[in-house]
């Protein structure tokens, strides 16, 4: 007998069906558990819409930095053994068993990485991944941090576990148990002492290390120090490196951080610049450009003007490259800080790339000592 | 409906010239130039209605008229002299009027001279007085009346135009030109200055005091200008450099030496701030301080809203005492 398909019975099946999955979804006889796992064909359906939409979306991701530079992998290496290890693992530090058992479960890079390129790791890293638990970047447009995290992701492929645990943890190392990093605590809970958490990057002597992967903090003016720390713990100053360091430390921390490293002697960082572009750096920084708009630095951030305002940062002796990416995000609108930073956003915005790189090259070349 | 029209006509009339006195009216000169263009002006617009009620009076005329042929050579005729004669010669006696005004405007100064630069949206103003000595202010022109004083005007980032109405102009101010502009006052009194080039977002906002003065309180007024501000050293100026307003702003007699905003060095003696848009008063200072880019949007001066309440009272406190 054959059954004539009229429009009517067609639409019908079709209610007849939505309510039958609705009262299938109402009844909750689904089994959502995560012990049992995704069927094969699910793992495989789901697994592979994810790759072909990195794929994809990865078309548009600019062209990467130099990936090798020592200085975006330590910075990239921080910020993976408190944010990424609790689920991934690390070289020489397992996948925690509890994460283990979720569904998906994280690929353990303690064992290896997928074959992605650059661009498809930068993807994930900056925008997370939907449905399983891999969260976005905290603030997607520093894509100078996504980029750190990526070269640090291509540099974990073949990285022995000493040499991670100098990456991640630094002259920290030897106080840090091992596997220390794939405990869940590193997530939310703060360490013992604070002050170890922010020396795995920036020392205890507020140095930093590996080239210009951190600011010279030491010897910062503390009010300064102390307003930039707040404005990173909550979000007004974007960075999704410092930003959970510096929200899970507490006020009380922060405030006892600033003045640890305000009392740190600052050490001159050794680099050579051409004179040509001090001699230019200079005259920006000494004179400004009024007819630009672009008033004299010093008159802000010199020794005098210092003495005046402890709210403004001190630049001399710092990393140049550090000081031209700041001056490349206040140019973004990608630097927040603390109540004063809308005069420096100002200013910053008319400066040109090449009297940013002039500027930054005479402050790193003056003075550094106390 | 008709009546009703022309009564509330009746009532508006006044309104329309209640604009025709005042401290920026071109048809209230208080200087040469400006009676020369309210001249030129009241001129053609006499000469004008005459015209207009001739050309209605004609058409009406014409409307009314029983229709009835015209002998071709009479037409012809009208049409050469209403149509060609006429005009060139009513224009050509216009021309000969408005040249005839023109060496007077363009003759040389008694000797004061005033640079005025226009930025975004403020008046930078430096006077050169005729002994050489040089002195910069913002935002105000001082003149003496009955003496003829030279303006060098030029742009530091879009076009913008200088005009006084009640004493002459206006002047385009055109970056990396110097134009020149001679105006002479004949009348004491405040007026007002404003830009007349569409400059940018608050262009509505860049206005300017202007007083002419008799010469001997001129004379006084250049001399206390030309100096130092009388430097008292309160908790004001101590916050004035602390919070780097003196990156951009000079206040001569102080260590603030900016050289991007406008001086401030007697402020407190301008009648008005923030480029002739409020008041001069401690309370507007401290306003405009803390709410800069709401009262002028898209001004190179970031707000400074971030400061303390009792710190920018007392930074504008200080800054209004400046005389």
């Amino acid at each position: 007998m054959l059954i004539r398909i009229t429009w009517r019975r067609a639409i019908l099946t079709l209610l007849v069906l939505a309510a039958g999955a609705l009262l299938f979804a109402w009844s909750g006889i689904f089994n959502i558990a995560a012990s049992g796992g995704h069927w094969a064909i699910t793992n495989w359906v789901l697994h592979g819409v994810m790759r072909n939409s990195v794929r994809t979306h990865s078309l548009l991701v600019e062209a990467p930095p130099p990936l090798d530079d020592i200085a975006l992998k330590a910075r990239g290496a921080g910020h993976y053994a408190s944010g990424c290890a609790p689920c991934h693992g690390a070289p020489g530090e397992p996948q925690n068993p509890i994460i283990q058992r979720s569904t998906p479960h994280p690929p353990d890079f303690s064992e290896s990485l997928d074959d992605w390129t650059p661009k498809e790791l930068f993807r994930i890293v900056q925008h997370g991944v939907r449905y399983t638990g891999m969260p976005a970047w905290i603030v997607p447009e520093r894509r100078d941090e996504v980029w750190a995290m990526v070269a640090f992701l291509e540099a974990l492929r073949d990285m022995e576990p000493e040499e991670y645990r100098r990456l991640a943890y630094g002259a920290e190392a030897p106080r840090q148990p091992p596997g220390s990093s794939a405990g869940i605590g590193g997530l939310g809970t703060p360490p013992a002492e604070v002050l170890a958490d922010c020396a795995r990057c920036h020392n205890r002597d507020g140095q930093g290390r590996d080239g210009a992967a951190f600011p010279v903090i030491a010897g910062q003016n503390e009010a300064y120090l102390l307003q930039a720390l707040r404005a990173f713990a909550d979000g007004s100053r974007h960075s999704g490196i410092m930003q959970p360091p510096a929200a899970r430390a507490g006020d009380e921390a922060l405030r006892a951080l600033a003045a640890h490293y305000a009392a740190q002697p600052r050490q001159p960082v050794p680099q050579s610049f051409d004179p040509a572009l001090l001699a230019e750096g200079e005259r920006i920084a000494r004179q400004g450009m009024p007819e630009n708009q672009v008033p004299a630095c010093l008159s802000c951030h010199g020794a005098e003007a210092l003495a005046r305002n402890p709210s403004w940062p001190r630049l001399d002796g710092q990393h140049a490259p550090y000081l031209e990416g700041q001056l490349a995000l206040w140019r973004e609108g990608l630097r927040g800080g603390g109540p004063y930073h809308r005069i420096m956003q100002t200013v910053a915005s008319r400066l040109t790339p090449e009297q940013a790189h002039a500027v930054s090259a005479w402050f790193a070349s003056q003075g550094g000592g106390e | 409906m008709h009546r009703e029209f022309c009564r509330r006509g009746a009532w508006l009339l006044p309104l329309a010239l209640a604009a025709c006195d005042g401290p920026q009216s071109a048809l209230d000169p208080a200087g040469h130039e400006a009676e020369a263009v309210s001249q030129l002006f009241w001129w053609m617009a006499g000469a004008s209605l005459v015209l207009w009620v001739l050309v209605v009076g004609l058409s009406f005329y014409a409307s009314r008229r029983r229709e009835q042929p015209w002998p071709a050579r009479r037409a012809a005729r009208l049409i050469l002299v209403c149509g060609a004669l006429l005009p060139t010669l009513l224009l050509a006696a216009l021309l000969v009027f408005g040249l005839r005004l023109m060496p007077v405007l363009r003759a040389p100064g008694d000797g004061l001279r005033v640079e005025v630069e226009g930025q975004q949206f403020w008046w930078r103003v430096r006077y050169v007085l005729p002994d050489g000595r040089r002195f910069e202010t913002a935002n105000e022109v001082r003149l003496p009346v009955g003496s003829r004083t030279e303006f060098l005007l030029t742009a530091q980032d879009v076009i913008h135009s200088f005009w006084i109405p009640s004493l002459g102009g206006k002047m385009d101010m055109i970056p990396g030109t110097t134009n020149r502009l001679v105006l002479e006052p004949t009348q004491t009194g405040r007026f007002r200055g404003a830009c007349a080039e569409f400059c940018g977002a608050s262009h509505a906002l860049m206005a300017m005091s202007v007083e002419v003065m008799e010469p001997e309180a001129f004379t006084a007024w250049v001399e206390r200008e030309a100096g130092a501000a009388a430097a008292s050293t309160d908790e004001g100026a101590a916050l004035f450099l602390a919070r780097g307003c003196g990156a951009c702003h000079t206040v001569r007699g102080t260590a603030a030496a900016g050289r991007v905003g406008p001086d401030l060095t007697h402020l407190g003696a301008r009648p008005t701030i923030a480029a002739g848009i409020l008041p001069n008063s401690p309370e507007n200072i401290d306003r405009f301080i803390r709410e800069t880019q709401a009262i002028k949007p898209a001004a190179r001066m970031p707000s400074f809203g971030m400061l303390p309440p009792a710190e920018s009272a007392a930074i504008a406190t200080w800054l209004g005492s400046l005389r």
